[in-house]
């Protein structure tokens, strides 16, 4: 199957998936009831559409997408298989700075906290590159951002004992990580930035591939090695917060899904790597949130983290295991 | 800077008062002059720890000098934008690429070659039958000849070698060298660093031999013995 192929093929199953999403449900909707006040959703039905399931699709759509991009962004960056927003410790970056605005009672409504999480997780990732240079073997980076995470829990554990009873259970929810928080502005806000972000990297495709030659081989080729770090931050670092802030700290996405594309194609350019990655993630967000909403027909549901990382714990005990990952 | 006409004849290349290294770390050399003229192989030698690689990829532009500067024609090599640096001077690391998942055909690409330049080259350095195989699939040495492909379709009038055959075993070393010396006389300059050097004693296509010794930069007997070579550091 050809890259185009598989991409068509990745599309459909997005929309399939998306129209069942927005179909299923504890309420049955009529669709034709819910369009036609779409301007003003007043009925049961449009407010069920345009409030709940649409946005819902929409965040998934976009959390997917902007995680696994980022994913492989970093692990082609650090040029290694097992990095990503949530292993490096770009996540817990992010929850440290929603914790600090919820968990201390800020009412700094949806910027501020989106704010705090980008900044929580670029200072995170600042502080990545900033030792990296040191780190020899994958390893290395990966106990790294380990570590990260563990201090920065301890940070949150303190915050949380001294936390009000409320705050502390709206921060427990986030962390449980959710597609259906989000209105609807903001998850199609989300999603024009993904749609940005994929367009501003797919530029850089051939400073991409010529950086998996090594980060010296690729300078030597005329790369701009701090345009290219500044790209890869830049994009890391808002798409990973602002989806943090939104869904929580979403587990393996960002790691598991260019796996998954690299299991499924034999393309490893970036100019067909960076297409399939954002199609790949959020389909498979979308297929992670029929775990979130299937069991919790009745109430209840099990939390999207817990789905992710049945998943996707697997899915990196696989790739320890494979002698070549890029293979 | 102008922009510097691909295949032109080598550019000079002066080292002045050129201190090379790490930040962080001392420095590797007390400061140090020379100069790098001309078409043929530049060969620059000394212990494991001299600076050697240091040099090479300082000389690229590829890492800062602690202090001194370097020239490429009449041009501060810091002043060169990486674009432009890249049409100056192309590089072979050491180790190839272990990583890439790219297709032989796919990193070649990146060069934009055309497709008559693309497979001369590939036919000058012997890899025309890997165009469809994965980088991280093919041997050391295999992946190295590739890699040089990829360095000469760069069109530079120089190319930086850091220690081509360290990885290579026999056979592929011999191969390597006499792919060398045959790029050297079309008309592009090579500096390389290496140990193994004993090949290029006596060859025409040698223009100079430097070593880094404690005592500082040497300039040595281009048409001497590889072992008075050795012995002068």
């Amino acid at each position: 199957m050809t890259a185009k192929q598989l991409c068509m093929a990745i599309g459909v199953g997005i929309l399939i998936q998306g129209a069942l999403h927005l179909a299923w449900g504890p309420i049955s909707i009529q669709w034709m009831n819910a369009l036609s006040t779409w301007s003003n959703p007043s009925t049961t039905d449009s407010l069920v559409f345009f409030h709940v399931r649409l946005p819902r699709v929409l965040t998934a759509m976009a959390a997917g997408s902007g995680l696994a991009l980022s994913g492989l962004l970093l692990q082609t960056w650090f040029h290694n298989p097992l990095a990503g927003p949530s292993v490096l410790g770009i996540s817990a970056g992010s929850s440290l700075g929603v914790a600090v605005i919820i968990l201390t009672g800020l009412t700094w409504g949806w910027w501020g906290v989106t704010t705090a999480a980008v900044g929580g997780g670029m200072l995170t990732l600042l502080l990545i590159l900033a030792v990296s240079r040191r780190f020899h073997g994958s390893a290395t980076l990966l106990i790294f951002g380990l570590m990260l995470s563990y201090v920065v829990g301890a940070v949150v554990t303190v915050l949380q004992a001294e936390a009000a009873q409320d705050a502390l259970q709206q921060f427990v929810f986030w962390g449980m990580g959710t597609f259906g928080q989000a209105p609807l502005r903001i998850s199609g806000l989300m999603l024009l930035m993904v749609a940005i972000a994929g367009r501003m990297i797919f530029l850089r495709s051939r400073d991409l591939d010529a950086w998996t030659l090594g980060s010296i081989t690729a300078q030597s080729m005329g790369v701009d090695a701090k345009k290219l770090k500044y790209s890869v931050i830049g994009i890391t670092g808002v798409l990973a917060g602002i989806i943090t802030a939104v869904c929580g700290p979403v587990a393996f996405l960002g790691l598991a899904t260019p796996h998954l594309v690299r299991l499924v194609s034999d393309e490893r350019s970036h100019r067909r790597l960076i297409p399939l990655t954002i199609l790949m993630g959020a389909f498979i967000a979308l297929l992670a949130d029929w775990g979130v909403r299937a069991p919790g027909i009745d109430g209840g549901g099990w939390p999207l983290n817990a789905v992710l990382s049945l998943l996707g714990g697997p899915m990196v005990v696989w790739v320890l295991l494979r002698k070549t990952w890029n293979a | 800077m102008e922009r510097m006409s691909l295949n032109a004849t080598p550019f000079s290349i002066e080292m002045e008062e050129l201190v090379i290294g790490y930040r962080n770390a001392p420095p590797l050399n007390s400061p140090f002059s020379g100069r790098f003229e001309g078409a043929g192989i530049h060969l620059v030698a000394g212990r494991n720890g001299s600076g050697k690689s240091t040099l090479i990829r300082t000389l690229a532009g590829l890492q800062p000098p602690v202090s001194g500067s370097i020239l490429w024609g009449e041009d501060d090599l810091s002043q060169i934008a990486s674009n432009e640096r890249g049409e100056g001077m192309a590089f072979m690391a050491s180790t190839p690429p272990r990583t890439s998942g790219l297709r032989v055909e796919e990193v070649l690409e990146l060069m934009q070659p055309s497709l008559e330049f693309r497979d001369r080259t590939l036919q000058q350095v012997g890899a025309q039958e890997w165009l469809d195989r994965r980088l991280s699939s093919l041997s050391d040495g295999q992946a190295q000849r590739v890699m040089l492909a990829r360095a000469l379709l760069q069109n530079t009038p120089w190319i930086a070698l850091d220690e081509p055959t360290a990885f290579l075993d026999a056979p592929s070393r011999t191969a390597m060298w006499k792919t060398l010396l045959q790029l050297s006389e079309s008309g592009v300059g090579l500096i390389l660093a290496s140990h193994d050097f004993r090949f290029l004693e006596g060859k025409t296509a040698l223009s100079s031999v430097h070593a880094i010794a404690s005592s500082g930069w040497l300039s040595l007997d281009r048409l001497g013995q590889a072992s008075d070579w050795e012995s002068c550091f």
